[in-house]
């Protein structure tokens, strides 16, 4: 912008807008730190003191205990695997389905546009979906995890929206070379996207590492669960399972659970956090540029 | 075009992976349940297993003692469906729901009778015949002691025993209290340790919160948790009760009333911990540990009392002596001095999955019989005789030592942990020797618990057993429960709100077709009532 | 380089008179079909097959039946769903909630494009973008611990600070009635808010900048600025998002409510799914689970279709489809 705006005297809205937003900043980072200060709080000081802002004694009993089994590190395997493999085989799926989808002059577009869009408003619910997984013998497994959300269709529909605004002569000039369709995606469109394509590897990789509605309905197996699913059930039950209450009972030292339940949600937010600042370039390009027409 | 055919290729292959993917684990299935039809009778089996807080051996050397000899005695290979004791019943119900039971797993049973029935109904649990279990002694006494819960004249479960019911009837749930926060809100032990009476009890408690700290907190595993298992009974209530010449259901007699009322009163008080409805065991023990309550419903017999003196008072207070802080409070009385008790037997058993085998199913049995023996609970709970433990005189001394070299318990070292109790609760111990882990304080808790809560009678409920049609839909526990929950926290105007919940169950769970129902049955099976004494 | 012969009906139309057929298209198009398999795949095992599941809803589900073999019941199942009191309280709060929801928390990812937009310090703006994104990548497992450790009337900061600052009683948030559906819109807005605003930025940065300069030069402040010239600018992206939102109105927000919730606060939090989910399929009802399921999804088809149409007669024929 100009230089200009430099000189220029700083009004009551501007003096608003900064602080409104540093208190909003404050309110969206608080909640956070208080979860990670009480994970490296012994509870009962948490508990007995006034008000803690800062830790007084720091312990890493919490950490200690979670990492004891293996149980942490077993989900965390497992969310990491159906984050991985989730996200490539949505995006392998997503990416041509969204690009067939945009070529106004395929035959049938409209049939296939109208059977996509017709499952936003409408599906099966709960009941039929979970009775499908099981006739098809996915329940238990981690495929159950990854194939039947593997399509998120409001991500198809802004691709296909991108893809659609994408100029024709790229193409046209494409084919006159001699290209077929599978070239022209593979070659030419999927490199001039990278900022959507990125945009949605980081949304497909969120909504997996998320996953745990999906596993406590089609899993039942313990070392399937994912880290969210962990979680959970350290969250509601207070203790994540049979084996880490049979350490809790072997441990020496005592350990509220309160401390556990976030220095596990420490663990399961801490990688988002870390990837997350990286990618923001590029799916706040990505966003704007697929979003535009809506 | 190479590239084009490779990634042509390449979508068919996902998209048969997408197809197949769900065939894979078909064949999987298949081919396991064909080995296992193929197996001769002397080759061990799989038997999966859910019990609370049992999981896989996993390299314990105790856990494996125990696996090994059953997979050598029984032919039994057991694999752990992990449950805990908070969620055990959530799994069991996706495991319902889904089709996929555990061969064997404990159940409620009876205490939730309705989905007892529905297993039954849609085929997910089988029945034990008698021609298979007559030939194991101690399971044929279990299931002869019992045999008044069949469905259709067949035994669907395998009943949780205890000898000790016979002699003591009752549910070790009672008050433990902290004496140092007593003697802060001016009671002495003398003044707590006497029979108190429900007024008493609750100026008590009102002193307690004078100093600072919840008067009583609760735990709400199931439903409303402890203190409905024993605040409403205290005031009378049974599941039926016969008043005015006909029986009426006692969720809307004045025993409840004036249980929710009492409830509702030292909640508005701020006397009751307002999280009462969702805390779970731990944090209720917790919450005692570090003393933030005074008074905290619990297990008192022996096991219980040693599980919490061990797991929560001496790692959160390593240096008090619980002899010194904790006691326990004798059942209160109503006004007039009379007592009521607790109608209760044993509230799990085992229930076995459909498509377990005959085969199967006496191997099992086999491993049951066992269990209900002392043989099977001994093993279990102090492992090898001379290796494990020995027996001293009158005493059963324990030879394994835990990380810090104090003695403990060969189960506790193990992660079978409550496998002793599996069949039976054996809550007496083994008969005429004492357990030197166990400490005089933990004997204390449980003489109380003995003397003041299971010298009474207690009558069976006799509507457990019955199926009629109205009756079959009469499943209120948990709704009741949510009700209580309303009330006790958010009424202000107690009469009318009662009211609207006794109108409640008329209107939306046809509370008249099921009390005519009840007073029929009794009167064709000849019910009398039975007053406490 | 050799142009296959299909193609060339289509590049030289003027000298080839050899007419264009469906099959010519269809071959001329057949990588597409192909890539679009797996897609189409997924859409029919996954997302249609269970729409066949429906019929349950019209029948007695018997484990060992399946579905095809399990005795019908007619409307038997819909009876006994709309008997309860509780269910029709449910419904209440589903729509109540969904509402509710859209009143409280609609405008507040527009307002905060709206003031990003205002602002001039770039740095300032990536920061604080960075900061209100961050939440929406939490799940709501996460977010209720970390609202029960904050709430709880035991030493939850919040009521620390009702008590040492405002010399007030602490409250029991999560428990109380009251409090809870503005918990659910509050902890909404925090969660979301941020992330929501992303699309109107989009917006916000496609106005062409020449109009915001011929209305300075016009003499119009800041506020004229945003109705003359910001609104008509995002109001299509706006409506849009408004269709959107209002078309899943019968789905008040499973993952939420389910890790906030708890038996006090039934009566203003339990919205149709987790009723369904307690009362049906955890005790394998699965008749009238998916009888719920079915009204449900029917309801929110009616709805998306009434609320299209007004929106086009509103906007000016721009609506969803």
């Amino acid at each position: 912008m100009n230089r200009s705006h430099r000189l220029k005297k700083i009004t009551a809205f501007e003096v608003f807008n900064y602080t409104f937003f540093t208190l909003v900043c404050i309110a969206m980072l608080f909640p956070l730190w208080n979860v990670i200060l009480i994970s490296f709080t012994d509870y009962r000081d948490y508990v007995l003191n006034p008000l803690m802002i800062f830790p007084g004694k720091i312990t890493l009993e919490a950490y200690k205990y979670i990492f004891a089994t293996d149980e942490l590190l077993q989900s965390l395997f497992v969310t990491i695997k159906i984050t991985v493999g989730g996200t490539a085989i949505s995006m392998f799926v997503s990416v041509p389905g969204a690009y067939t989808l945009s070529k106004k002059s395929l035959p049938g577009r409209s049939i296939l546009n109208a059977m996509v869009i017709f499952t936003l408003f409408f599906n099966g619910g709960i009941i039929p979906n979970f009775l499908l997984i099981r006739k098809l013998n996915l329940y238990n497994t981690l495929w159950a995890l990854i194939i039947p959300m593997a399509i998120n269709t409001w991500y198809l529909l802004i691709m296909r929206s991108y893809f659609s605004q994408l100029p024709s002569s790229l193409e046209e000039s494409a084919r006159i070379d001699g290209a077929n369709d599978f070239t022209i995606l593979y070659r030419i469109i999927v490199p001039i996207s990278k900022p959507i394509i990125a945009t949605f590897i980081l949304f497909y990789g969120v909504e997996r590492w998320n996953e745990w509605w999906h596993a406590m309905m089609y899993i039942n197996d313990t070392k399937k669960y994912p880290l969210q699913l962990l979680l959970r059930n350290m969250i509601v039950q207070n203790y994540a399972s049979a084996q880490m209450a049979s350490q809790y009972r072997s441990s020496a030292s005592f350990v509220s659970k309160e401390n556990i339940k976030m220095a596990t949600a420490v663990v399961a937010t801490v990688p988002i956090v870390i990837v997350y600042p990286f990618l923001q370039k590029h799916f706040a390009k990505g966003i704007l540029v697929g979003s535009i027409k809506g | 075009m190479k590239k084009v055919k490779e990634l042509i290729v390449l979508f068919m292959v996902i998209t048969a992976m997408i197809i197949s993917g769900c065939g894979y684990s078909a064949q999987k299935n298949a081919t396991q349940q064909d080995q296992q039809g193929a197996e001769e009778s002397s080759k061990p089996i799989k038997v999966t297993l859910a019990m609370w807080e049992l999981t896989d051996p996993d390299g314990n050397a105790a856990s494996e003692k125990i696996y090994n000899k059953i997979v050598n005695d029984f032919g039994i290979e057991f694999e752990f469906v992990p449950v805990t004791w908070a969620d055990s019943n959530d799994v069991i119900r996706m495991l319902a729901s889904a089709d996929d039971l555990p061969d064997v797993f404990v159940h409620l049973g009876w205490e939730s009778k309705y989905e007892f029935k529905s297993f039954v109904d849609q085929q997910l649990i089988r029945d034990i015949p008698k021609e298979l279990y007559s030939k194991y002694s101690h399971v044929n006494r279990v299931m002869e002691k019992y045999s008044y819960e069949t469905i259709d004249g067949k035994m669907y479960h395998l009943p949780r025993d205890d000898r000790a019911f016979e002699e003591y009837n009752g549910n070790p749930i009672g008050f433990y209290y902290r004496k140092d926060i007593a003697a802060k809100a001016g009671y002495s032990d003398s003044d707590i340790e006497k029979a108190m009476t429900i007024d008493e009890f609750t100026d008590f408690l009102r002193a307690i919160t004078k100093t600072g700290v919840y008067g009583i907190s609760n735990a709400a595993t199931v439903g409303i948790g402890y203190i409905r298992e024993i605040i409403y009974p205290i005031f009378g209530y049974r599941p039926w009760i016969y008043q005015n010449g006909q029986w009426v259901c006692g969720d809307i007699t004045d025993a409840s009333k004036e249980a929710t009322r009492w409830l509702h009163q030292i909640y508005k008080e701020g006397i009751l911990d307002p999280e009462f409805s969702i805390l779970q065991d731990t944090q209720l023990l917790e919450k005692f540990c570090i003393g933030t309550i005074g008074v905290a419903p619990y297990n008192l017999n022996t096991t219980n009392a040693q599980y919490f003196r061990t797991n929560f008072w001496e790692k959160i207070n390593p240096d008090l002596d619980i002899d010194e802080y904790v006691g326990a409070i004798p059942l209160p009385t109503m006004k007039d001095g009379s007592r009521n008790s607790r109608p209760k037997t044993y509230w799990s058993c085992t229930l076995i999955s459909s498509k377990v085998d005959d085969s199967k199913l006496d191997r099992v049995l086999d491993f049951y019989d066992w269990m209900y023996s002392t043989d099977g609970y001994v093993f279990t709970l102090y492992g090898e005789e001379n290796v494990d433990y020995k027996i001293e005189g009158n005493n059963i001394v324990t030879l394994c030592k835990d990380e810090n070299g104090n003695p403990v318990r060969f189960a506790s070292t193990s992660t079978f942990v409550l496998m002793p109790s599996i069949a039976s609760w054996h809550l007496d111990g083994i008969p005429g020797i004492r357990d030197t882990t166990v400490t005089d304080w933990d004997l204390k808790m449980d003489s109380i618990l003995k003397e003041t809560y299971w010298k009474y009678n207690f009558p069976v409920d006799f509507t457990r057993y019955l199926f009629t049609p109205a009756i079959s839909e009469f499943d209120i526990e948990e709704n009741v429960m949510n009700q209580y929950v309303k009330i006790i926290m958010q009424s202000n105007d107690f009469e009318a709100d009662w009211d609207n919940f006794v109108q409640y169950l008329y209107k939306n769970h046809n509370l008249e077709e099921v009390t005519k129902e009840v007073n029929e049955e009794a009167i064709k099976k000849g019910i009398k009532w039975e007053p406490y004494k | 380089m050799q142009l296959n012969t299909t193609h060339k009906k289509f590049l030289s139309n003027n000298q080839n008179r050899r007419k264009v057929t469906l099959w010519d298209k269809i071959v001329h198009h057949r990588y597409l079909y192909i890539m679009a398999l797996p897609m189409v795949a997924i859409f029919i095992i996954f997302k249609y097959l269970p729409i066949y599941g429906l019929l349950l809803a019209f029948k007695d589900f018997r484990y060992r039946e399946g579905i095809l073999k399990s005795p019908w019941v007619g409307l038997q199942n819909f009876k006994t769903l709309f008997g309860p009191e509780a269910f029709q309280n449910v419904v209440i709060n589903t729509l109540s909630i969904s509402f509710g929801r859209i009143v409280f928390t609609f405008l507040v990812p527009v307002i905060f494009a709206l003031l990003l937009n205002e602002m001039r310090n770039m740095t300032f703006k990536r920061v604080v973008q960075t900061f209100i994104y961050l939440p929406h990548f939490l799940s709501w497992v996460i977010i209720s611990g970390i609202l029960y450790s904050l709430l709880t009337i035991n030493g939850g900061f919040v009521n620390k600070i009702l008590i040492s600052f405002f010399d007030l009683e602490p409250v029991n948030f999560l428990l109380e009635p009251p409090y809870f559906r503005p918990i659910v819109y509050l902890s909404y807005i925090w969660k979301e808010a941020g992330w929501g605003s992303i699309i109107y930025l989009a917006a916000l940065a496609s106005i062409n900048p020449e109009m915001y300069e011929a209305a300075t030069i016009d003499g119009a402040n800041r506020f004229q600025k945003m109705i003359y010239v910001t609104w008509p600018g995002i109001k299509n992206t706006v409506v849009v998002m408004l269709i959107l939102t209002t078309s899943l109105v019968m789905f008040a927000g499973f993952d939420q409510i389910f890790n906030l919730y708890s038996p006090p606060v039934y009566e203003v939090g339990d919205i149709i799914d987790t009723y369904v989910y307690r009362e049906y399929l955890l005790k394998g009802k699965f008749g009238l689970g998916t009888a719920a399921g079915l009204f449900q999804a029917v309801v929110n088809l009616v709805v998306v279709i009434i609320v299209n149409a007004a929106a086009k007669k509103i906007n000016e024929g721009e609506g969803l489809f």
